[in-house]
Order: C-alpha cells, then structure tokens, then sequence
C-alpha cells in the first residue's frame, strides 16, 4: 500500500472512531429526567417524547412507564418530574421546585395561555410549584339513546335542579336509572351544598351545619329517597353510566371518559350542571400538574421537560389522542374549531371548557382529602341509609370535622 | 484469643453472616427507624421534618377519634374472627382425622381457600353477598327474609366481614389435624370399653393431648385476626366504607402512611401502638395457656 493510501485510510478511520465515539458522548452531555406515567399513555406519548429527546439539546426525557410514583419518592429515589395536583401542592410544598424563577426568565413559555383558574391552583404561598396539564370540572353526563328513547329533551344550559328531576325520574324504570350515584365520594354531594349556597368551608372553619349546606345534602339524599331516581347503597347500580342503563350522572369526572368511549353502544354528551337552589356555580374544579422535584440534580433540564409536557404541542396530543382535557386556552381553542358533528363524544366541549369558569377548586391548605373521607363521609354514608337526617349530618359532621382539623394543624 | 476460638468465630461469621446481616437489614433496622419516625412529623411527600416528641402517640390515644373506632373495629372483627375460625379448624380436625374415605380429597379442599388470592375472594363474597341481586339475598328472599345491606350497611359490614373472613380455616385445621394424629388410638379404645361419651373422650383424652397446639393456635389465630387487612381493604373500598364500619386497625394505619397527606411520622406511632397491643395479648394468651396447656410428661 501506498504511504499516501495509508494517509487516507487511517484519516477515514479515524473519522469514522471519532463520529461513533462522539455520538454517544454529545448525547450522554444532555442531562436526563425522570418522570412516571401510566402504562396506558405509552402509545399515545412514546413517540412524542422519542422526538422531542432527537431534537432537544437541553433535557432527554426517560419515562418510566408504570411505575409507582409515591413508592419511589418514599424509597428516597424521586422521579425528577413529579405528577401533582391542586390538592397534593400544600402536603408537597417542600418537595416541589419553585418554578417562578425559571419561568420569569424564560422568554419562550407563554404562561398567560394556561387558563388562570388551573394555573393559580398549582400556586401555592405565592410559589408556582407546577403547571397544569389536565384538569376535572363537574358536567351533567347523560346518555342520548335512554333519552330519546324516553322522549325526554336533551339537557341545556338553562336547566334547573327541577328540569334534573322531572327528567330523572322519567327515565327511572325497572332496570333502568334516572341518575347514577357514587357512594364513599364527595364529589356529588358537595356540589349540591355550593349549589344551594353553602360549602364545606366557610371563614376557616368546616360549615357542613348551615342552613344551605343541610339544603344541598338532603337534595343529595332526595335523589335516592323521595325522588327514587338514583340507587341507594344496597341497590343495584347497574354498572353506573357507563352500563348503559342510566340517563345521567352527576358531577362524574373526565378521567372516566376513556370507559365510557370503549363502550361503542354507549352514546353520550356532557353538559354543564343545572343551576341549583342558589347558583349554578359550585362544580369540583380539580386539575393535575407536571412539577419539579426539589432534590433533581437537574433543575433546569427538568423544567425545561415539564415546559415540553405541558407545550401546545404536547397537549394537543394529549387531547388528540387521550382525551385528557387540556389547560391550555390555544389548545381548547382549537379543539372548539372543530365542528360539532365531527367531534366524537363528548362533542359539547363549550360545556367543558366553560365550565372551568363556574367550577371551584377544593380547599387545599388543609387535609381536605383526609378529613372528608375519613370523618365527614362516613356521616354521609349514614344517611343514605336512613340513619341520620341532613341535619344531624350538618351538625356532627361540622363538630367532627371542626375537631379533626384542630388536631391536625 | 485461641487459635481455636478465631477460627470457631470465622465459621460462626462465614455460616451466619448472611442471615445475620439480613436480619439487621430486614428487622432490626424498620424496627429502630419506626421508633425514630414515631416521634417526628414525617410525611412521605415533605423532605423536611421536626422531632415533636410524644405528640404523634398523644394525638392518637386522646384525640383521634377514627383511630378509636378503628381500634374498636378491629377488636370486635378479631375476637369473632379469631374464636370461629379455631372452632371450625378444630371441628374439621376432628371429622378429618377419622378413618373417612378420600380424607386426602377433604384436606385438599378444606385447604385449598387458603391458597387464593384475596382480592378473588373477595370478589366471590361481593357476588355472593350483594344486596340487590346476590345468591344469598336471594336464598333467604325465598324464606320471607328480605333487604338484608351486608356489606353495604353500616350494621351488617362487619358481619359480612367476619363471615367472609372464615373460610380460610386451612392452616389452623392441618396443625390441629398434625397434632391430632399424634394422639395413641389406645387411649380411645381404652375409653370406649368404659363407656366414656364422645365429649367425655374429647375433654379427657383429646384436649389435654393437644392443648400446646391449641395455645400455638390461639396465638397465630389472635395475632392474624389483628393484623388483618387485605379483605377488609378489598371489601371496604380502602377506606372502611361504609361509614368507617369495616375500617380495621391495619387498614387506618396504612391510609395514614400512603395517602394525603403521607404522614409517615403517625403512622409509625400507630404501628407501635399496634405492637404494644399484640405484645400484651400474646402475654396474655400465654399466662392464659398455663391454666389449660398439659405438661406431656
């Protein structure tokens, strides 16, 4: 071989070693995040965040499909990014990065997008401790086929808690219910206490004891009792609205409707809530959001990968192909654009979106979660049996819960 | 040192190492950290905690009103569960230890609910026991017996609870059954031709042969009734529903630690105060044991 062959030879291999060798190494200086996701979402997301983490020279996303959350944050091996939510930020307060530094000098994100509403519910103590990305708001779910079939009219805006009953108890036939219940939550009932102008909190202090509050429980009761439109605990519920046997639900959540579209002889819209006793706000406002761990050894990479999460890109996606709700106002803009008739069910998204306006959030500086379920329900559980009147429950639930919050602040 | 004894400490490591660094590991080590937890405010979500004392053990004993009743669940749910259970393990002991036909058959089933899972049994109880449409409301429907919740009311869950708890007799019986066969046959022959009643036989012959075994099954059955917690946790949707009626102590404990608002700290508390329990019980059982428990020789 010639000297000037073996010049070129060893410069191509040499090339050759040093673009393989690089490769690695360039990828290996992008400082990789961590975040868990449900096993469900890999099909819808994988391929989103393959193509973000070619293109992105900051932060290389690894999901860890699956995986348990709170288990690694206890076992002291927190996932950088952390699935929160309005109700966990004030327990989580010290495990989430304040955000509001990295997003004062970003001048790319455009925080202004997310609806305030879902975005002022992840702040906590003036820190913004996450971003939103999928959210809950209470709605009227009723199926059309019972209520064509029923010759009832589909529910409007204008409905009242009248207009709920009149069409509840016309769809209550054998085997068939006008209005689903979920017992063990409260996610029904105190809708029905904001409607009718109480609520579970009021100047600090539980207030399940006002006159309004005992107003919405004992309509929480009537619907079981007098109206004889909802199942009680020892009736058959019938699978609940996704059986296909019940007109509506009340309040119901978003995360159900992935179930309820696997149901193909299911036909369903949503609508918004009807105006209750006093008002027609007072729906559960809940949302969950990307946040940073505190203790990532990449702080900045792992905001820049919550940012890609909750991008318009990255929610569209979301919406596209999961169906989880967006909190991004450009998102459900274009959701909005799609003709009605083209949109599969639910196809009244004016009813979601507006919602977020008259929803409400839950209270979250206090063990709301802990105090509710494990005081205040087992009341409630009681009187859907008829062992204790709407106004016992008030009474020794307010006491009970009043107790319960004293010791645990 | 010798050169004996160094290499006598060398084996002792060599061949017990392992075991003992897994017991330290595995026991030792939760058991210190539960104490440590117990008198700090520590929750699984919060990196920062406070030493604050007696007040997690405090909060619990004098305030904390579902931990009451939960205590009270768990005793009421403990003492059926525990008690049935070892009469029907006794029972089947007894009809199994006869010369039946296809015994094997009969200790294959009898054992074999202790081999499923919970969370199917569980599900077989619900059918069973649903108020609207399950066989047993139907069965009793048809002898006038009507609108019976079971697990979906507050005053029937814990039966319903109890109930479903029994079926799983299986271990109890094989030890009773073990101990049992160990009893010489002479003695029963003996007993027969002087005309001694089938109780007279059990009172005299059988129970005093196997009352070590009993006090071992009264112990296992006590301190596994307490501890209880995956039917109760199944059947109770997680949170004793309804109306805290099946909220056992194991369950609230577990709903401190694992759920909002994380508070690890309590829970460890809890999980002393637990131990303290079941330490004072099984004293108990034993003192309790030296009034029944016949010397063998």
């Amino acid at each position: 071989m010639k000297k000037s062959n073996k010049w070129l030879v060893g410069s191509v291999a040499f090339a050759m070693a040093a673009v393989v060798l690089q490769a690695p190494l360039a990828h290996a200086a992008v400082p990789t995040v961590t975040v868990v996701m449900p096993t469900q979402w890999k099909a819808a997301f994988e391929p989103e965040i393959n193509a973000f983490n070619k293109t992105s020279t900051t932060v290389n996303i690894e999901v860890n499909w699956g995986g348990a959350q709170d288990q690694l944050i206890a076992a002291n091996k927190s996932p950088d990014i952390i699935n929160t939510g309005d109700l966990f930020v004030a327990a989580q307060k010290n495990l989430l990065l304040d955000l509001t530094p990295y997003i004062a000098k970003d001048k790319t994100i455009d925080v202004k997008d997310f609806y305030p509403a879902l975005l002022s519910a992840v702040k906590f103590q003036g820190r913004q401790l996450a971003l939103p990305y999928r959210f809950n708001v209470g709605l009227l779910y009723y199926n059309k086929t019972l209520f064509d079939s029923a010759g009832v009219n589909y529910p409007t805006t204008k409905w009242t808690q009248k207009d709920l009953i009149s069409a509840g108890q016309k769809l209550t036939k054998t085997s068939q219910w006008g209005v689903a219940s979920t017992p063990g939550w409260w996610g029904e009932w105190l809708i029905h206490v904001r409607q009718a102008g109480g609520d579970w909190l009021q100047d600090g202090a539980v207030a399940l004891d006002s006159p309004e509050a005992v107003t919405g429980l004992t309509f929480f009761r009537d619907k079981v009792t007098k109206y004889k439109m909802s199942p009680g605990p020892k009736d058959d519920s019938l699978g609940g609205f996704s059986g296909g046997k019940t007109g509506m639900e009340y309040g119901g959540h978003t995360g159900n409707w992935p179930s309820y579209n696997a149901v193909s002889s299911l036909k369903w819209d949503i609508q918004v809530l009807p105006r209750g006793p006093k008002t027609s706000k007072g729906a559960e406002l809940a949302l969950e959001a990307w946040g940073v761990s505190a203790k990532t050894a990449n702080k900045q990479a792992a905001y820049d990968a919550v940012k890609f999460l909750t991008s318009v890109k990255f929610l569209t996606t979301q919406w596209n192909e999961l169906r989880l709700p967006p909190t991004r106002q450009s998102v459900a803009k274009a959701a909005l654009a799609v003709p009605v008739a083209k949109r599969q069910s639910p196809q009244n998204l004016e009813a979601l979106f507006g919602g977020i306006a008259t929803g409400m959030t839950l209270p979250r500086t206090i063990p709301f979660i802990k105090v509710t379920q494990e005081v205040v329900q087992p009341l409630i559980d009681k009187m859907l049996e008829g062992t204790l009147t709407p106004t016992q429950v008030g009474d020794q639930a307010t006491a009970a819960a009043n107790k319960a919050l004293a010791i645990l602040q | 040192m010798s050169v004996k004894n160094r290499k006598d400490t060398r084996n002792f490591f060599a061949f017990a190492g392992i075991s003992i660094v897994g017991f330290v590991s595995f026991y030792i080590y939760p058991i210190v950290r539960t104490v440590y937890l117990s008198f700090t405010n520590t929750s699984i979500m919060d990196p920062i905690h406070d030493m604050i004392g007696w007040k997690n053990f405090k909060r619990a004993i004098i305030y904390d009103d579902v931990f009451h009743l939960a205590l009270k669940n768990t005793f009421r749910y403990a003492i059926f569960v525990a008690a049935l259970k070892l009469f029907l393990a006794l029972i089947a002991a007894i009809l199994l230890n006869n010369n039946l036909k296809g015994i094997g058959v009969f200790r294959t089933i009898f054992f074999l609910p202790f081999i499923i899972p919970t969370f199917a049994v569980s599900y077989v109880f619900r059918f069973f026991f649903h108020p609207a449409n399950g066989l047993v409301n139907e069965t009793l429907g048809k002898v006038g017996v009507h609108g019976i919740g079971w697990y979906a009311d507050s005053r029937t869950a814990m039966l319903t609870l109890v109930i479903s708890s029994l079926w799983g007799f299986g271990v109890p019986m094989l030890i009773f059954l073990a101990a049992l066969q160990q009893v010489p046959k002479e003695l029963y022959e003996v007993a027969n031709l002087d005309g001694a009643s089938r109780w007279i036989q059990f009172k005299v012959i059988t129970f005093p042969a196997i009352s070590a075994v009993f006090l071992f099954n009264v112990i296992l059955a006590t301190v596994d009734s307490l501890k209880s917690f995956d039917l109760a946790f199944l059947m109770g949707h997680g949170e004793g529903y309804p109306a805290n009626s099946t909220l056992l102590y194991s369950v609230y404990l577990f709903n401190q630690a694992f759920r909002n608002p994380w508070n690890l700290g309590y829970a460890s508390a809890l999980a002393l105060i637990f131990f303290g329990i079941l330490l004072t019980l099984t004293a108990i059982n034993f003192r309790l044991g030296k009034l029944y428990v016949k010397n063998e020789n």
